[in-house]
């Protein structure tokens, strides 16, 4: 390919991004979206998980079922219970009855937490902006440190040193005024490789939704966003030994705060605006690598009520560093030993004139050994929090092989969470004395895959355990007349999750079906009186019971999916929150002009027109629409 | 805390052992502010009322009541939190109290009518609490729910207490209800209400509770306050209406004496010093700006400075 064509590609992708930008439908020709291999260069230890289940998916396959930030994939494909409080509004995890707090999310290895709430608002985290994203259920506190109690999605950008050239752009509209407009551009050769991506999207949310039986629909207000992102990759193998990586994510986010069903207006409004880089260096030996790695991110937080003359602004900086090597033997014994380090400032209201810096320290080891059919893996970590030792963190792991089939796997590990700064700093209610949530998890699980003829079938199982005292619980105590961050409750959670995928093929027609059940029982183990929790009772926002089916069939140049997913009933604050089941479905037809493709899609949302809440008072819209297009030119080295 | 008082009579010449109004104005405070933290004193007094009042300047964080002529009817939300949805005090005047009932909130009747009945006072909603009912906010539900149908109430329960026992009765008022069957009778509080607390008999104190239907695992989601105004209470009197006062008076309490300042300048004139019953128990004339009365010969307790119309209490300790 051309100079010319390539950087025709470029000038296309800046300007046509800027005019789409301004609200301007710019029409693209018919494209499809090609299946793109994912390139696994990553031979970390610490990211390849022993004892657990991984999932794994390509930004490409999220795109075909119009997955577009990390919560809808958590609630679509996963048995993650998603807390939205709306389209374009705050969206956290509950993995395994955890808070939201116990989902670490990683960033190209490093942790993207706010350290003042210890959450990151995943629907504010667009797939588009990323290669590969990973999410792994259960505990990885010893790898990973505080917070990932209860699962650990990691966002990945990872260099296809095969391409020359990629460019490719999707463009969608749908109901409520939902305008999405993303693109990428690659470009280099074996010697470097430049990756930038750019997404907006924007909606104006104003669904109908009904009221009660016998009343006229109320249409949503105030419930307009805004979502902008730009992530610039670049990759340096600057010897055949050396690699240089540097990444830079902006992200602007402006949205509406709606009324509840039971409010009459809001105008409150949040803007979040974020600047993050990074860069790696990588270093590899002949039995394995050096990795120094660093990273600077900035995030701000606005809210305001004009009606309510309310106004907050929050914002915090973390300097975060990483040092790691990793050594072989023989490819069966691997040590990966590291050091970590970060500095911590945050500005808020609510510390008054407080202004809190924290520096955490840390050393990890990790060693896995392959013997026979079993692989054993051993993490250790030790965290100090300024002064403050952190608990210390074993895990051990197992898994044995089954001929080629399946394995079991066994983990055990200890782990921690440390009070956010809002837990110690905010005022009234912050309690700086507070100790870290610390426990112990356990699972094991098995991974089997059967063939007959044309039919494959893989299941997964797995059961879990975990036990976290000193469970951080904003309530009053005797005697005192606000809410204020305590460690006074225990919970226990223990559940099942068993999966199984299934793919028919004959011919160009494709079958497949993938199913989940997802069984937790999240408990308060202590009576707690404000907020009135009885003993035994199960954790708010936390369903027992969950499951999912998605179906698909393909046939040339056609594909249709269902996604059906049921969540059972939870307690919510305030109110009991039905059980509800919602289903979606997409339409798409890709066509393939060697190095072009292109596909045409059309994705029907909550298809049944089931009147729901995830979130108490929280509307969620019916039935609505998306459509659109999107093109791939696919350049690969000579 | 330095305090001085004044207060409406409202009966008649010459009659002994009356009802006594306290109606906060003596506070005078600048237009549209509040008053808050009663620092040590723990409370603002009225005359024969005590409210007390807590105030956490680390945390910005209070309970119990505070002083506001507080006109902004109109702005929801926690930033409004001392105003009273009226706009102003019972029958236009300018100050009344706001209170932020968590738990049981208290107050005090002291001296001549502490033990004796308390007649009532007028009660409204707080702006931040009556906007929140009728319009719903981020964490309160409009009243009546999505339906209109939901049989919400918002309810102001007031106890007594009488020589450090509770009693029995209460009385209840509702700043909203929505329990009616017939939604147009449903109602949210919005004028200031005559509460009659005199079916309570002699009380030392009264405690107030909030509780709404509107309640959640984390407690109560309608904000908790309400304002009162106009308390009616057992004092004695003989004189006649009295004026906005002019004259200060300081120490209060005091041991040795009192400084007696007339605020405008006016004088000199003559005043009275009367006990709890009522009686003259001497007669002088003011001869400077600021004079001063020696208490040698009066014995502990409360007395009153009278000056034309204007009736000043103060406290011999």
């Amino acid at each position: 390919m051309s100079k010319y064509i390539r950087y025709t590609l470029l000038f296309l992708w800046f300007f046509a991004g800027g005019f789409l930008i301004s609200g301007s439908a710019q029409v693209w020709a018919d494209t499809t979206i090609l299946t793109e291999e994912v390139v696994i260069t990553d031979q970390n230890i610490r990211t390849k998980h022993t004892g657990t289940i991984v999932g794994t998916w390509s930004v490409d396959t999220l795109t075909s079922r119009n997955i577009n930030n990390i919560a809808e994939l958590l609630g679509v494909e996963t048995g993650v219970y998603v807390k939205n409080y709306g389209p374009g509004s705050l969206a956290t995890s509950a993995v395994r009855g955890g808070s939201a707090g116990h989902t670490l999310v990683l960033w190209n290895g490093l942790p993207v937490q706010s350290p003042m709430l210890g959450l990151l608002d995943l629907s504010l985290l667009p797939t588009s902006s990323v290669e590969t994203v990973e999410f792994v259920a259960g505990s990885n506190a010893a790898m990973w440190g505080s917070g990932a109690i209860g699962g650990l999605v990691s966002l990945k950008n990872e260099p296809d040193f095969r391409l020359r050239t990629k460019v490719s752009a999707r463009v969608q509209s749908g109901s409520f005024g939902h305008f999405l407009y993303e693109n990428k551009i690659s470009l280099g050769n074996k010697k470097w490789q430049s990756v930038s991506r750019y997404a907006d999207q924007k909606a104006e949310n104003d669904f109908l939704y009904p009221l009660a039986p016998g009343l006229p629909l109320r249409r949503q207000t105030n419930a307009a966003y805004r979502q902008q992102s730009f992530l610039q990759d670049f990759y340096w193998n600057i010897t055949k030994k050396q690699r240089l990586t540097l990444h830079y994510w902006f992200q602007k986010a402006n949205r509406q705060i709606p009324p509840t069903n039971v409010q009459s207006k809001s105008g409150a409004e949040q803007a979040d605006l974020s600047h993050r880089i990074m860069f790696d260096y990588k270093i590899f030996t002949k039995r394995g690598f050096w990795l120094f790695k660093s990273g600077f991110f900035s995030e701000k937080l606005n809210y305001e009520d004009p009606i309510n003359l309310e106004k907050a602004e929050n914002e915090f900086f973390i300097l975060l560093n990483e040092f790691s090597g990793q050594w072989s033997w023989q490819n069966k014994h691997f040590l990966q030993l590291g050091t970590t380090h970060s500095h911590t400032k945050a500005r808020a209201n609510g510390y008054r004139s407080v202004v809190p810096e924290e520096n955490r320290l840390s050393f990890f080891a990790s060693w896995k050994m392959l013997v026979k059919e079993w692989t054993f893996q051993t993490g250790l970590r030790q965290e100090w929090i300024g002064q403050q030792k952190a608990p210390f963190l074993p895990s051990w792991a197992a898994e044995y092989q089954v001929q080629k089939n399946g394995h079991f796997f066994a983990k055990i590990n200890r782990n921690y969470r440390f009070p956010t700064l809002n837990d110690r700093f905010w005022r009234p209610g912050g309690n700086p004395d507070l100790l870290p949530e610390s426990g112990w998890s356990g699972e094991v699980g098995s991974v089997y895959e059967f063939r007959f003829d044309r039919l494959k079938i893989r299941t997964t199982m797995a059961w879990y355990y975990r036990n976290i005292n000193q469970w951080i619980l904003w309530s009053i105590q005797e005697g005192a007349f606000f809410f204020s961050a305590n460690n006074i409750t225990r919970v226990v959670s223990r559940g099942w999750e068993p999966r199984m995928i299934m793919e028919y093929k004959k011919k160009s027609m494709v079958w497949s079906a993938s199913m989940g059940y997802d069984y937790i029982r999240s408990t308060n183990q202590v009576a707690v009186k404000n907020p009135k929790i009885e003993a035994g009772s199960q954790l708010i926002y936390t369903p027992v019971h969950q499951g999912f089916i998605n179906l698909q069939t393909s046939h040339k140049y056609f594909s249709f999916m269902y996604q059906h997913r049921f969540t059972g009933a939870s307690q919510g604050i305030n109110e009991r929150i039905p059980s509800f089941f919602v289903g979606n479905v997409h339409l798409a037809y890709y066509l393939n002009q060697k190095r072009w493709t292109g596909s045409l899609f059309l994705h029907i949302n909550n298809v049944w027109n089931k009147n729901y809440v995830i979130v108490e008072r929280r509307p969620m819209p019916g039935i609505h629409f998306q459509g659109g297009f999107s093109f791939q030119f696919l350049q690969k080295q000579p | 805390m330095k305090c001085f008082f004044t207060f409406f009579l409202v009966l008649n010449v010459g009659i002994i052992h009356a009802q006594v109004t306290w109606n906060f104005e003596e506070f005078n405070l600048p237009e549209n502010t509040y008053l808050n933290d009663a620092g040590n004193e723990g409370g603002f007094t009225n005359g024969l009322v005590f409210l007390p009042n807590y105030y956490d300047s680390e945390f910005f964080y209070w309970t119990g009541w505070a002083v506001s002529n507080v006109t902004d009817k109109t702005t929801p939300g926690f930033g409004n939190q001392y105003s009273a949805i009226t706009g102003s005090g019972y029958n236009g005047s300018k100050h009344y109290v706001v209170n932020s009932a968590f738990g049981n909130n208290n107050m005090v009747l002291r001296n001549e009518a502490a033990g004796k009945p308390i007649s009532g006072m007028y009660i409204t909603n707080s702006t931040y609490a009556y906007l929140s009912m009728k319009d719903g906010d981020g964490f309160a539900k409009k009243f009546g729910g999505v339906s209109g149908n939901d049989p919400d109430y918002f309810l102001v329960t007031i106890k007594a207490y009488s020589e450090g026992n509770i009693k029995s009765d209460s009385v209840n008022f509702y700043l909203a209800d929505y329990r009616f069957s017939d939604n147009n009778q449903d109602y949210i509080v919005n004028t200031w209400e005559w509460v009659d607390l005199s079916s309570l008999g002699n009380v030392d104190s009264l405690s107030f509770a909030l509780s709404s239907s509107d309640t959640g695992q984390f407690g109560m989601n309608t904000p908790a306050y309400f304002c009162a105004d106009y308390m009616v209470t057992s004092g004695t009197v003989n004189n006649n209406d009295i004026d906005v006062p002019k004259v200060l008076v300081f120490p209060n309490p005091a041991r040795d004496y009192i400084n007696i300042n007339l605020q405008n300048g006016e004088g000199p004139g003559f005043y009275q010093v009367l006990d709890g019953a009522g009686n003259i128990l001497m007669t002088k004339e003011i001869r400077y700006v600021t004079d001063k009365i020696y208490l040698d010969n009066l014995q502990n307790g409360q007395y009153f400075i009278q000056m034309e119309k204007t009736l000043i209490p103060f406290v011999k300790f």
